[in-house]
């Protein structure tokens, strides 16, 4: 270990983790080296061009810091009677604080996957977990992610093995300890493989931040389809990074749901490296209140032929804020990409704002990338004409509402996924049909 | 290699067609800066105390920053105690007409292919010249006199009609906006200056043209417009400087200001020397360029076809104050070799019903970079704002990069902002239909190009729009039968 | 049924209405033709409560109730439908949703239960057979994806199932094939009872073959200049509307 002249309240942090479990030297030499990146960068001011409109600070200084989070101090039974009816055949993965919770989690065992809490991966020294965590992240200069990576204590890992498929549910519980989780997912699905995950939180009181991390290895001709609500009770704190690695003819599709919480912020960093790779990512948010949510996209193709798709929608009300940033980058060898990427906002009140950066780098000649962004209100006579069949202006633009949000909702590709997203938001609007 | 590969390496040595020196006699500063420099240009042009006074603020001001630091710009350090802050072609004698101009600078416009006589003659176009920041002649000053319209020299407006300088000079571009803008108001040289009075519309286009002539000096030239209520007036600007090896340094500022149903247009054409094949030289275009819609239902429109430079950083901007006031940003921007261009645009939606269009036209060639930057903000104060954007980039080779960075803040919900960007090459099939239809790959690419730059040159008055035109052609020069 | 008086009313201080009277009585099937710009499609919107007009004068009474008063939904809950000639398309919602919302609202605005699932999806089925429209249609988004024919035919059936006492088909007839019209005109005709009135937008008489009106209006210049039997829609078939306009500038 390096000899500081002082320890900061961060290496203490990772300081009672190494005392806590048993962690191989690899992973103990990333998180030490994250920390001492994370300790250059500090959490990020509004002078970073990526939080130029997100004022990270402020929130912090509702006094979250990052803590220590005890293993063992999970209460079952009183966070069960919150969680939503178990589907059959869906393995479900509960983190509470960031700690995976055997007793709350539903893992049937297969071989067809293996599902496993991080901690104990780390212990067993599983070589696919310990040598690919931070792999991904590592050449990103992002420093909540080195946070992460320095103290994240527990989470997931998640291998689907070739050929084989998985439904899975991921449910983040948020206990309002004041403490900064930081979940950890470790994702590999293997060539011909199938993932399909349904993501939610749950928040049991106010006071809840957290800053999650996913780092997801896609092989060969594989699929992930990802669907993330956020939509909390109480005023919440949602940090959300995804890293993806792309091989050949794999499918990314996520789609990003935000339906209520004080911050959500959510990025995703993909790099399509094989051939055929295909990204589509949708978002939606709904926003009211002083809610923000940010949706920072990285798109990197980095291999001719791949393609990808972005479609962002959000509907603000209140004083709500909402801030989106879209990269496409494609680098000089990646020929032929492909790649569309869309924002739309409307706006329900002047003290709301809508900020959007759709961005392109192209470093390829043969490639077809465009970006379209637009703001705008409901238009009168679209409201008109359903006012005109009887239905009331409320009713009327909520289903506009509904509307214009709904090509984001057609694109997810799981028929139960669709349907689950359609009633979040239907319930979210008031819609009676 | 085939067809199209052999016409884009034949455009990419095309060379810089207005590069030559003209030798003049020139008058120098001594290099680099400090006060005494900025109390030296003031007192050889004769300069008002509170002109001096204003310069040194600025400096001040200069001194404390910092020079920016670009994501996209591969900038070289300057050295800016390596520069001439004045040079100025000697004065032999007060010049009352065209004849007297110094036979070899009328020389050096007839290279640039604007003869003064034949605009004159031709067009009606009133011209100020700008050599190395000392305005030379402006034409038509009689014409323009009996309309009440002032267009002079900066100097000569310091000198003759101080109260308006000094009313309107910083009050769209202060001196501490940015880095280049403050070097700019503590050295400034020359410029135009051009005051349109109520309810004159400029019978002629106004036009100046700028050329860095000497070796190591920096050109900062200041130019105001104000264009007073009901008035209007166009004009034009064009750029050129000789091939130096040594980058030169072009830091201008750019003022205007729109009373109530005032219109301006300013269309720019600027072909400053680019550099050399392999990156070596060119000039460093730093400017800031900004228009005021102070008035109600007051226009101002941007028009700028830029090809030279190595580096362009310039962002034409629109402040929309009055109620319906009307920004318009129309550019296309040409880069090849190692040209770096970064511009676009900034639109300040503040009045009501306050309407922005910005297209932009990026072609790029060689191992060149050129990128779109834009704000449009829509403040809470602009009811029923209106802004499209079109940004489309055209590749023409693999190893050149084209980039688009628009930023969008809304923050009134009655407001309309679209953007739409596109990136792409010249479709093979488009190419197959041309040739099919019996033109040359040649003349088909030269065709496309001037179809997706259309949007913009049918912006430019006519007197420019031919030598834009003439300028894309040279810009694609190989490629055209 | 509807009594118009005295209308004025224009757009950004245009005025386009300059006194207006018509009168429309139960089971009446009224035409209002004219050249473009008289006004014909203003008069429609404003009688269903569009945005953005300036109603400067007049009165209009809508079966005792002061119908300018009242906001779109609250005319549409009291029987008033309008058939538009640029239907907007609502991505994401069914038709059935639609329609089903459109319904029930209606009932409660008149304090009536919801209708139940199975009686509205039999209502529906009846009435798009009367338009000959497809299966796959209840499950489609409104309009989206929708001819010209099919926007129109729709606009029918939305009549149809909402049953309104006064129904303005505003250029119905605009863009249809032969066939459609057909369809659409059948429609109506099928709608028609001693009770509902139609108030008839067109330009052309052809609509007016399959429609018979019992009146025809022609408007010219934001006022009705010219009342008849459906004998004068023929009459402005065969003679153009030049003659109006001579008349018209005679007064």
């Amino acid at each position: 270990m390096p000899i500081t002249q002082e320890k900061t309240e961060y290496s203490l942090v990772l300081d009672q983790i190494i005392s806590s479990i048993k962690l191989p030297d690899n992973i103990v030499n990333k998180k030490m080296e994250a920390l001492s990146h994370f300790e250059e960068l500090q959490f990020p001011s509004m002078k970073n061009e990526e939080w130029k409109y997100t004022y990270l600070r402020k929130f912090l200084k509702k006094g979250f810091a990052p803590e220590f989070i005890s293993y063992d101090n999970v209460e079952d039974e009183k966070i069960r009677e919150n969680l939503p009816l178990e589907a059959d055949d869906v393995n479900r993965i509960v983190l509470v604080d960031g700690i995976f919770s055997p007793g709350l989690s539903n893992i049937q065992a297969s071989i067809n996957y293996n599902i496993s809490s991080l901690s104990k991966s780390w212990e067993k020294n599983i070589t696919l977990v310990t040598d690919s965590f931070a792999q991904l992240t590592k050449e990103k200069n992002q420093a909540l992610t080195k946070l992460n990576t320095a103290l994240c204590q527990d989470g997931a890992f998640i291998e689907v093995t070739e050929g084989h498929s998985l439904n899975l549910e991921v449910i983040y519980v948020q206990t309002g300890t004041k403490k900064i989780s930081m979940p950890r997912l470790n994702i590999h699905i293997d060539s011909n493989a199938y993932l399909n995950i349904a993501e939610q939180h749950i928040v049991l009181k106010e006071g809840s931040f957290t800053n999650i991390v996913t780092e997801v290895f896609l092989k060969e001709n594989s699929k992930l389809e990802w669907v993330k609500i956020q939509d909390t009770k109480y005023d919440s704190h949602i940090l959300d990074s995804v890293y993806v690695l792309q091989n050949a003819k794999s499918k990314y599709h996520c789609t990003t749901v935000s339906l209520d919480g004080e911050l959500m912020r959510n990025n995703q960093f993909i790099k399509a490296i094989g051939e055929k790779a295909h990204a589509d990512l949708g978002g939606i948010y709904i926003l009211d209140g002083t809610q923000q949510a940010d949706n920072n996209i990285f798109m990197e193709h980095i291999a001719p032929n791949t393609t990808s798709n972005q479609l962002y929608k959000g509907i603000l009300d209140g004083q709500s804020t909402s801030s989106f940033y879209g990269l496409i980058y494609v680098d000089e060898l990646a020929q032929k990409t492909d790649a569309f990427q869309s924002n739309k906002n409307i706006l329900q009140s002047d003290d709301a704002s809508a900020n959007f950066r759709p961005q392109l780098e192209i470093y390829a000649d043969d490639v077809k990338c465009s970006h379209g962004a637009t703001s705008s209100e409901i238009e009168d006579h679209e409201l008109f004409y359903l006012r005109s069949r009887g239905i009331s202006k409320k009713q009327s633009k909520a289903l506009l509402m509904y509307a214009f949000v709904s090509d984001v909702i057609e694109e997810i590709l799981s028929e139960s996924l669709k349907a689950w997203v359609r009633a979040r938001i239907e319930s979210k609007l008031k819609i009676e049909l | 290699m085939n067809e199209t590969d052999q016409i884009l390496e034949n455009i990419g040595t095309t060379e810089y067609k207005y590069g030559f020196v003209t030798d003049i006699e020139q008058e120098f500063a001594p290099k680099g800066l400090n006060e005494d420099i900025i109390r030296f240009i003031s007192e050889k042009k004769g300069e008002p105390e509170w002109m001096t006074e204003w310069r040194l603020k600025a400096y001040k001001v200069w001194s404390r920053m910092k020079a920016p630091n670009w994501a996209h710009l591969n900038l070289r350090e300057i050295d800016y105690q390596d520069i001439i802050y004045y040079a100025a072609p000697k004065p032999k004698e007060e010049k009352k007409s065209l004849d007297e101009v110094d036979p070899e600078l009328l020389k050096t416009f007839e290279k640039l292919g604007i003869s003064l006589e034949e605009q004159k003659r031709l067009s009606g176009v009133a011209m100020d010249v700008v050599v190395d920041s000392v305005s030379v002649k402006t034409t038509f000053q009689k014409t323009l006199k009996e309309k009440g319209i002032i267009f002079c020299s900066m100097s000569e407006a310091i000198r003759e009609h101080g109260d308006l300088v000094r009313q309107y000079i910083g009050s769209v571009v202060p001196a501490n906006d940015n880095f280049f803008a403050a070097l700019n108001s503590a050295v400034f040289s020359d410029g135009s200056f051009c005051y349109i009075p109520k309810g004159v519309r400029c019978p002629m286009e106004l036009s100046t043209y700028f050329r860095i002539n000497a070796a190591g000096t920096g050109q900062f030239e200041r130019t105001l417009l104000i264009c007073d209520a009901g008035g209007y007036v166009s004009y034009l600007e064009g750029c050129t400087a000789p091939s130096r090896d040594e980058n030169q340094l072009h830091a201008a500022v750019v003022e205007l200001i729109c009373m109530d149903d005032a219109e301006i247009k300013y269309s720019t054409v600027q072909n400053w020397y680019p550099g050399d094949k392999d990156g070596k030289g060119g000039v460093y275009n730093l400017v800031t360029k900004r228009g005021k819609c102070q008035g109600n239902n007051s226009k101002i429109s941007w028009t700028q076809v830029e090809t030279g430079s190595a580096i362009t950083w310039k962002y034409p901007s629109c402040l929309l104050i009055g109620d319906g006031a009307i920004g318009e940003f129309y550019s296309v921007a040409v880069t090849n070799n190692y040209q770096q261009a970064d511009t676009g645009t900034k639109m300040e939606h503040i009045g009501k019903n306050t309407t922005s269009r910005i297209v932009s036209k990026g072609i790029s060639m060689g191992k060149s970079s050129n990128s779109y930057r834009g704000l449009v903000r829509v403040h809470k104060t602009a009811d029923n704002a209106r802004n499209f954007s079109q940004c489309d980039s055209l590749l023409m080779n693999p190893s050149c990069g084209a980039h688009t960075f628009p930023y969008m803040e809304v923050h009134n919900k009655s407001a309309k902002v679209e953007h739409e960007a596109t990136t792409s090459k010249i479709g093979d099939d488009i190419l197959f239909y041309c040739q099919q239809r019996g033109l040359s790959e040649e003349q088909a690419v030269s065709m496309i190009v001037n179809g997706f730059c259309k949007e913009v040159m049918d912006n430019l008055p006519m007197e420019f729009a031919v030598e834009a035109r003439k300028l894309l052609e040279i810009s694609l020069e190989g490629s055209v039968g | 049924m509807l009594d118009i008086q005295n209308l004025k009313a224009g757009i950004n201080g245009k005025e386009i209405l300059k006194g207006l009277d018509l009168k429309i009585g139960a089971g009446e099937v009224h035409a209002i033709m004219g050249p473009n710009g008289t006004g014909k499609s203003t008069l429609g919107n404003i009688l269903s409560g569009r945005d953005g007009y300036e109603i400067t004068d007049g009165y209009v009474d809508f079966d005792g109730l002061n119908l300018l008063e009242m906001d779109p939904e609250e005319r549409a809950q009291a029987g008033l439908f309008m058939a538009f000639q640029y239907p907007v398309e609502i991505p994401g919602v069914s038709n059935a949703n639609f329609l089903k919302s459109a319904v029930n609202e209606i009932r409660k605005a008149r304090g009536e239960e919801p209708m139940p699932a199975p009686q509205f999806l039999k209502l529906l089925r009846e009435k798009m057979a009367l338009v000959e429209m497809k299966k796959d249609f209840i499950g489609r988004s409104v309009n989206v994806g929708f001819s010209g024919g099919e926007k129109k035919r729709n606009e029918i059936l939305q009549m149809a199932v909402l049953n309104p006492k006064l129904a303005i088909l505003d250029e119905t007839d605009s863009g249809l094939d032969i066939d459609a019209l057909r369809i659409v005109a059948n429609g109506v005709n099928k709608l028609r009872t001693p009770n509902n009135s139609f108030i008839v937008i067109t330009h052309y008489q052809r609509l007016l073959d399959y429609i018979v009106p019992d009146f025809v209006h022609v408007m010219y210049e934001g006022r009705i200049v010219k009342s008849g039997d459906k004998t004068l829609a023929l009459e402005l078939e065969a003679k153009g509307y030049d003659w109006i306009k001579e008349e018209f500038a005679a007064i």
